[in-house]
């Protein structure tokens, strides 16, 4: 009674709640009870009640197959659910980023490396070789970034390049008619060279020589593949045309003999004199082309500048007035006759 | 395990460091959890339900419902424990929803259990449970839940507060209630 009037709402349940804690904790019930010796009493029943409701719920264990198999079920789940939360590696932004810089230079460097090798390697390419485009392409610079004498000189030099692509791929056996076509085109740029500058002994001389050369790779292409003996008569013509435009015209020294002297028939005949060397070179156009005989038969129109020599003939007649007809015949030496007129 | 120590203060190991680790997926980490763990949900959910298989089959769904779930889990007030009987009274609440949705009875069978070293002391026991089963169902839920948190899974009052979300004021009382109410219907019957 006295209880019940001094207690606030809740004084037994937290009494109890304390009691209860304390056994939990494992203390002894009478020492627990030692404690609340007012309220030991009914606290003595709920504290054994509670014993014996955990007793009785505890006392029905789990068998050791379920709490074995539950525990592999857990573990496995959770290996499961780590796996599945690893970050998968997936590329960010900067790494893509990165790897793309990364390809990039990677790539400008392979392609600067292979340019390189090839401008580097490139002068000993023949047509067919991968980095015989740098080889023209080199030439073609080259020639652009020339003047004057130095043009001439390159254009000399590509000129025996071409001769010795042709040459080199003649022993192979492998020249095409796209081969034999760029030797003529060379060929008919140094004719037009030979028409067009005033070029000098020296460098008349390379030019037949070079012409001499490419004519006897010409020669030697047809002798190895016959089949080539059309594009070869086409490159021979433009040789010898080259040549007879490379060959020395003594048109100035006629000129100035034929106007200071009656008799320039001197010179004439230094001219007749050096034609062999153009009149040797044809030979090959006709040895080798027979049924081309068209053109490289035309081509020979160099021994036909020995005609002035005939003229020379009629040397005895004092006027020099038949010098210039032949001259204006073979086309060269045009100067010489309008200085006589 | 009726004479084991319940420790309703803390666990014997550092829970904070278990528990991320079992959130990297430690394995250790979680068979930690597990051994400390289980006794007590097993003890709840038993002491829930009407008998040892739905207490096994809940048992099991709670773990995998907190193995799945142990990864979004965050320090932030609540404690590990409140946390995992929080899933747990959520699935034998939800069980036994559906066993009343099924209209299948609750009713009490007292069978024998395995290996018990005394036959007459177990059906003893067993008549016990059977008692305590049967005058429990007979609880407020609160009052119900109450009891099997606290002297079926050994949480402590503040535990069993933050488990189901109630003042300890509120669960003092439900608890003394609740037993108060257990000791006269057990020794009405």
């Amino acid at each position: 009674m006295r209880r019940f009037f001094e207690s606030k709402p809740g004084y037994d349940a937290d009494l109890f709640a304390e009691a209860q804690a304390l056994a939990d904790d494992g203390l002894d019930r009478e020492f627990v009870l030692g404690l609340f010796p007012d309220d030991a009493e009914w606290l003595a029943g709920l504290l054994d009640f509670s014993a014996e409701l955990k007793e009785a719920i505890a006392s029905e264990p789990p068998s050791y197959y379920f709490e074995g198999s539950l525990k592999s079920k857990f573990l496995a789940a959770g290996r499961k659910a780590a796996r599945a939360a690893e970050p998968q590696p997936v590329f960010a932004l900067s790494q893509m980023r990165t790897v793309a810089a990364s390809m990039s230079v990677a790539l400008s460097a392979a392609v600067v490396g292979v340019i390189t090798l090839g401008f580097v390697t490139a002068g000993s390419a023949v047509p067919g070789d991968w980095n015989y485009s740098f080889k023209l392409a080199n030439e073609r610079l080259e020639y652009t970034l020339s003047r004057g004498d130095s043009r001439i000189d390159i254009q000399y030099r590509q000129a025996e390049t071409r001769t010795h692509e042709v040459r080199v791929l003649s022993a192979r056996g492998s020249v095409t008619p796209a081969d034999l076509a760029s030797l003529e085109r060379d060929a008919r740029a140094l004719a037009d060279l030979a028409k067009t500058q005033n070029l000098d002994d020296g460098q008349q001389q390379r030019g037949l020589a070079i012409a001499n050369a490419a004519l006897a790779v010409i020669v030697q292409s047809t002798q190895k593949q016959p089949a080539l003996a059309i594009p070869a008569a086409a490159a021979a013509a433009a040789v010898s045309e080259a040549a007879t435009a490379l060959l020395p015209v003594p048109s100035a020294t006629a000129a100035v003999t034929a106007s200071s002297t009656p008799e320039p028939t001197a010179t004439a005949t230094v001219t007749a004199t050096e034609t062999p060397l153009a009149t040797a070179t044809p030979q090959p156009t006709a040895t080798s082309t027979p049924p081309a005989t068209p053109e490289p038969t035309a081509t020979p129109s160099p021994s036909s500048t020995a005609k002035p020599s005939p003229p020379a003939s009629p040397s005895p007649s004092p006027s020099p007035s038949p010098t210039p007809s032949p001259t204006s015949e073979a086309g060269s030496p045009s100067p010489s006759a309008t200085a006589a007129q | 395990m009726a004479n084991q120590p319940v420790d309703t203060v803390a666990p014997e190991f550092d829970e904070r460091a278990v528990v991320e680790a079992a959130q990297r997926g430690d394995q250790r980490a979680l068979s930690e959890l597990y051994e400390y763990y289980f006794p007590k949900i097993y003890r709840y959910v038993n002491a829930r339900l009407a008998n040892s298989e739905d207490a096994e089959d809940v048992t099991t769904e709670i773990f995998l419902r907190m193995i799945d779930n142990v990864g979004s889990f965050q320090f932030r007030g609540l404690p590990f424990g409140a946390w995992v009987f929080r899933i747990a009274r959520n699935e034998v609440v939800s069980f036994v929803r559906r066993q009343k949705v099924r209209g299948v009875s609750q009713e009490l069978h007292e069978s024998i259990p395995d290996g018990g070293p005394d036959l007459t002391l177990a059906i003893e026991t067993q008549l016990t449970i059977a008692v305590v089963r049967e005058a429990t169902e007979r609880l407020p839920e609160a009052q119900r839940q109450v009891i099997t948190l606290r002297f079926g899974a050994g949480l402590s009052v503040a535990e069993t507060a933050e488990a189901l979300k109630k003042t300890e004021n509120n669960v003092k009382v439900l608890q003394h209630k609740a037993i108060a109410k257990l000791q006269t219907m057990v020794q009405r019957d």
